[in-house]
């Protein structure tokens, strides 16, 4: 019927050539809107860790925390078994009394030598008397030394928080013997959160420093606010690892596709919405927008 | 006669230009096919690699699987290979999820769902049976290669059912905008070829009157193009603007011409029997009755048909039918006074084959006019409410020894990697179901073996010069791969037109595929490479293997088969329900019998014979049908006993048939149908007219039984 | 819209969830226009039907990626 008229002809090339263009319109706007906007699925919230090691080694005899409980600055985390150390301290006390008794003899002993002429005390006994009295001083301060070492140890043998934060993955128990520097607990500062953006390199030229960002969590209906705070500076080549003597070890295959390297972007968080517990370590995605002030 | 045509016009012209109408008619399908399965090729590679997929080749692999010059085709074989590698993927997270640490339950489990999917390969048809192939090795793919870490499951699941839907979308999307070549276009043209071949077969009283021609390919195609035109029709309700009515409208030309080649057959064998006794009477009277039709049919122009012309051969047929009607009773009292009643019987017989003839081939027009109008204008003449069921029959027998065959090589291949702890022999396992999957429907599944197997030399060959000189040597990155890459996939593309190389292409894909470097990085070992090719090619040898066992199917076998299924299925007319449509009795029967044909090692003689016995069911089937039906609406006086008996007798013969059974039945029916015929002729238009069929139909049913030799009873041994 | 959605626990581009309604939509709207014959008023059917698939998908999208 129409098959033949030119009319409906060109009516047929008009229909497809309209549909196939705003098909390749809208493709080519959706590959721009993909590709070429700064966002990523790849973003992890992160925090500073302190992990806590106490100063003296020994027994635990108390645990003061609870794991995930929020402590303030200074607040007891756990003791270590205090007894050892006192003993320590009264022996030091012993000590520092006995030299202290010790220098009080010599110093006498000194000023008397000192006071006699020189035909009863020889120049070289009053000499020695002096030095004495000088050496018991000396040993009589390393006592006392002594002494408030081990008041600070026994004053260190209950660990405390330094930073205000959440005790986490508790698994120090009483009656666990820890050493002296071996980290037994960490604490997640409170206030430090930030996240981590891996963006494809090809996408840094988009994001500039101060850039708002929004961050929407897995699984959440929470947005978080932030901004670009820093652009790291250097990822790992993971072509070129070093050997034993240094020398560069290059990949000798190489991906028939190159794929683009993805490059952290700190992002300092703003605002944390109402009823949203932040934790280290949350996926999320981050889409970067222009700030108001650059936009012109 | 349309390429007489072409050639007339054409010898007219220049010779280049001939050449070049030859050219773009031949060569330029072929090329633009290559060029297309290439592009679809590249592309799925290109965006495997840059989605990171970790098997690119999966994705490339299924764009040369699927790639079919039609993109019906593309679209129906897509279809079954996402179903596939959904329930693949599906049953090996199973499978690993229930019984990684299992492994006796384990291996019982794979080689269940291996022999599942085996048999339900060969039960169906088209693509439905690549969907099931798939689901078979897809466990392998997925299952085997992780079963010492079950953990990877998951992602490796993950991933080959995305590459496959990479490698899908490339091929359909190419195949749909670039070039298009409908199957529609095509089935509408083999429709016009096989209208045009009826009519003049029909318009020549010589084809009709003749014996039978024990060569005539026209013969041995008779089942196989209904069942492949069906095969066609179904696929190409994938494509772009096939609407449903056009596909309708195919259905019931399809379903017209089972029928009008099995009246046209029949016919033929009654005549046959005729003329072997030489009663010319008989002869010239039904020859004067097909005069009408010739004369009808003979005025036709040779040359593609109009409209136009095809009403006015409506038009003509029906005036014939009158001719006819009025020529069969004068000729019906001149033959009374004949006694004997077998050449009464013979008459009535030819005579109400004609008839039927005549108003089938007057169905088959008038569709196939509705269709030219419904393709032109868009407005059929005719309205197709009713539906036609293709039906299709599947032997047991034969799916049960397909699965007992999936599994057993699946055991074998197993026992085979346990005893020797050979890390690459799940590549054998996998070639090796894979031969047991895929070859299993074909007619010669050895040869196919053989020429998987060479088609995987050569393209282990092909591979290796590839993955050791010319991926280190020349190339840098995705580009250069794929342009030294596009020859081997054009060749690929330019062997997958080739039905002598169906089963080589395949092997050399599977293959090649397999060995070729496409990784997304550049990672080949040369103890690698010939490990995994040694088992491989160990694979497809234990395939062949299971082949060269499980293959007791021998000619007599088949038809003892054949025998035994038709007998019941005649059987099961005679005492079942009475809702069976003509049509699936047709289509039922031709499946069988071309399935046969292909599975069961025929040779020519044997597989005539079965085609008669097919015939035969046909007729006494259907007009068994016809009697039961017509009884329930006879008045009960006319219902007498014998015909009764006579129904049962036939029963009981095809139970049970046997030479003194034979006698007996003939004479029961010789005995009903005298019996019949001198009872007093109802004067009621409608009772008169089914008495009638009930003669007629018994008269047909003794024909054919008399004609049929070897029919129930295999008296003859035709396999040596 | 999310760019993500999570899924029976897992985390995918809502792309991907679009891509397969669109699919959907697709084979159906295929079907009514074969019925209704549009594809008779058009040029090269299998560049239509597939461009009126991407444009079903990139709308869907761009309202996500504004």
């Amino acid at each position: 019927m129409y098959k033949n008229s030119k009319l409906s002809k060109l009516l047929r090339f008009a229909i497809t050539f309209l549909v196939v263009s705003l098909a390749i319109f809208l493709g080519l706007m959706l590959w721009d809107n993909y590709m070429n906007s700064a966002w990523t699925r790849d973003g992890r919230v992160r925090a500073d860790v302190v992990m806590v090691a106490p100063d003296v080694g020994g027994l635990v005899s108390r645990v003061a925390v609870v794991d995930n409980q929020y402590v303030k600055k200074g607040e007891l985390l756990y003791q270590i078994d205090e007894v050892r150390f006192h003993h320590a301290l009264h022996e030091a006390q012993a000590i520092a009394q006995t030299r202290k008794a010790e220098y009080e003899m010599k110093k006498r002993q000194s000023a008397r030598r000192n006071a006699a002429d020189d035909e009863i005390v020889s120049a070289e006994n009053r000499e020695d008397a002096l030095y004495n009295a000088q050496i018991a001083h000396a040993r009589y301060e390393e006592a006392m030394t002594q002494v408030e070492t081990e008041e600070l140890n026994c004053e260190r043998s209950s660990v405390r928080a330094p930073t205000d934060g959440w005790v986490s993955n508790l698994l120090l128990r009483k009656g666990d013997f820890v050493q002296a520097g071996e980290k037994r607990m960490a604490i997640i500062t409170s206030g430090s959160f930030w996240v981590y953006g891996y963006f494809e390199e090809h996408k840094l030229s988009l994001i500039h420093i101060g850039d708002q960002a929004e961050m929407k969590m897995l699984g959440t209906k929470y947005t978080v606010k932030g901004h670009v705070e820093s652009i790291a500076r250097g990822i790992a080549d993971r072509d070129n690892v070093t050997d034993g003597r240094l020398l560069a070890n290059v990949n000798p295959i190489f991906t028939w596709v190159r794929l683009a390297q993805r490059i952290p972007v700190r992002i300092h968080i703003d605002k944390v919405p109402k009823g949203m517990a932040l934790s280290a370590g949350m996926t999320c995605s981050v889409s970067i927008k222009e700030s108001p002030a650059k936009r012109r | 006669m349309q390429a007489a045509n072409v050639i007339l016009t054409s010898i007219k012209t220049f010779p280049w230009q001939r050449t070049l109408s030859e050219w773009l008619s031949i060569d330029a399908p072929i090329l633009i096919y290559m060029a297309k399965a290439t592009i679809a090729a590249l592309l799925a590679l290109w965006i495997a690699m840059t989605l990171n997929m970790p098997d690119p080749r999966t994705a490339i692999f299924t764009v040369f699987i699927v790639m079919q010059p039609q993109s019906g085709l593309v679209f129906s074989k897509s279809y079954y290979r996402v179903l596939g590698t959904i329930a693949g993927v599906g049953i090996s997270l199973l499978l690993m999820g229930m019984f990684a640490q299992d492994p006796m339950w384990f291996i019982a489990f794979f080689a269940l769902w291996i022999g599942l999917t085996t048999a339900a390969g060969f039960k169906y048809r088209n693509f439905q049976f690549y969907g099931f192939v798939l689901a078979g090795y897809t466990l392998c793919i997925v299952a085997l290669p992780v079963i010492e870490t079950p953990l990877e499951v998951f992602d490796i699941a993950v991933s080959r059912f995305s590459e496959v839907i990479i490698g899908i979308m490339c091929a359909t999307v190419v195949s749909d905008v670039l070039f298009p070549r409908r199957l529609l276009d095509s089935l509408i043209s083999s429709e016009q070829e096989r209208f045009l071949n009826i009519l003049s077969t029909l318009s020549d009283p010589k084809s009709v009157f003749a014996v039978f021609d024990e060569t005539n390919p026209a013969v041995t195609r008779f089942s196989s193009g209904v069942v492949g035109l069906n095969a066609v029709r179904i696929n190409s309700s994938f494509e772009s603007g096939s609407d449903q009515k056009e596909r309708q409208h195919y259905e019931h030309l399809n379903h017209d011409y089972m029928n009008l080649s099995t009246t046209f057959h029949s016919l033929k064998s009654i005549i046959a029997a005729i003329k072997d006794r030489e009663n010319s009477e008989v002869l010239c009277a039904l020859e004067r009755l097909y005069d009408p039709i010739a004369s009808v049919l003979t005025t036709l122009p040779d040359t593609l048909l109009t409209p136009k012309d095809l009403e006015n051969l409506i038009r003509e047929l029906l005036e014939a039918k009158k001719t006819i009607q009025v020529e069969l009773e004068l000729e019906h009292k001149r033959l009374y006074v004949l006694t004997h009643s077998e050449e009464e019987d013979e008459y009535i017989s030819a005579a109400y084959l004609i008839t039927r003839l005549l108003n089938e081939l007057h169905n088959h027009c008038a569709t196939y006019l509705s269709l030219l109008k419904h393709r032109i204008s868009g407005n059929a003449s005719r309205q197709l409410s009713r539906v036609v069921q293709f039906s299709t029959h599947t032997d047991n027998v034969l799916v049960g020894l397909a699965a007992l065959r999936g599994s057993g090589v699946l055991l074998l291949t197993m026992l085979f990697w346990i005893l020797t702890g050979w890390p690459y022999a799940t590549l054998t396992i996998t070639m090796a179901v894979v031969i047991g999957l895929l070859l299993g429907t074909m007619p010669s599944p050895l040869d196919g073996v053989k020429d998987f197997f060479k088609g995987s030399v050569v393209a282990i060959i092909i591979a290796a010069l590839y993955d050791f000189y010319l991926i280190p040597a020349y190339t840098s990155d995705l580009l250069t791969l794929g342009l030294l890459l596009s020859p081997t996939l054009a060749f690929i593309g330019w062997m997958t037109t080739k039905p002598k190389l169906a089963i080589f292409s395949f092997g050399f894909v599977f293959m090649f595929m397999s060995q070729c470097a496409l990784d997304p990085y550049y990672k080949i070992e040369p103890t690698k490479f010939l490990e995994s090719s040694l088992a491989a090619l160990i694979g497809i040898l234990f395939g062949g293997l299971a082949y060269l066992l499980v293959n007791f199917w021998s000619c007599s076998l088949t038809q003892q088969r054949v025998a035994k299924i038709l007998r019941r299925q005649i059987v099961s007319l005679c005492k079942g329900a009475l809702n069976v449509e003509r049509s699936a009795l047709e289509s039922t029967g031709r499946d069988l019998v071309q399935q046969f044909s292909t599975q069961g090692r025929l040779n020519m003689r044997s597989s005539r014979l079965v085609f008669e016995w097919l015939l035969s069911t046909l007729e006494i089937g259907r007009a068994i049908l016809t009697i039961r039906r017509t009884l329930q609406r006879i008045y009960l006086r006319y219902h007498t006993k014998s015909i009764d008996i006579a129904l049962e007798s036939i029963k009981d013969y095809f139970e049970t048939p046997s030479l003194s059974q034979r006698e007996q039945l003939l004479n029961t029916l010789k005995n009903t149908l005298q019996e019949l015929r001198l009872t007093q002729m109802p004067s009621e238009k409608a009772q008169f007219k089914r008495l009638q069929t009930l003669i007629v139909e018994l008269a047909l049913i003794r024909t054919v039984l008399l004609n049929s030799q070897t029919f129930p009873v295999v008296t003859e041994d035709s396999c040596h | 819209m999310p760019l993500d959605i999570t899924l029976f626990g897992i985390q995918m581009p809502t792309l991907l969830p679009i891509f397969v309604i669109s699919a959907v939509v697709q084979i159906l709207l295929d079907r009514v226009m074969s019925d209704a014959g549009i594809y008779n008023h058009v040029w090269h059917p299998g560049l239509f039907r597939t461009a009126v698939f991407v444009c079903l998908f990139t709308i869907v999208c761009l309202l996500i990626y504004h």
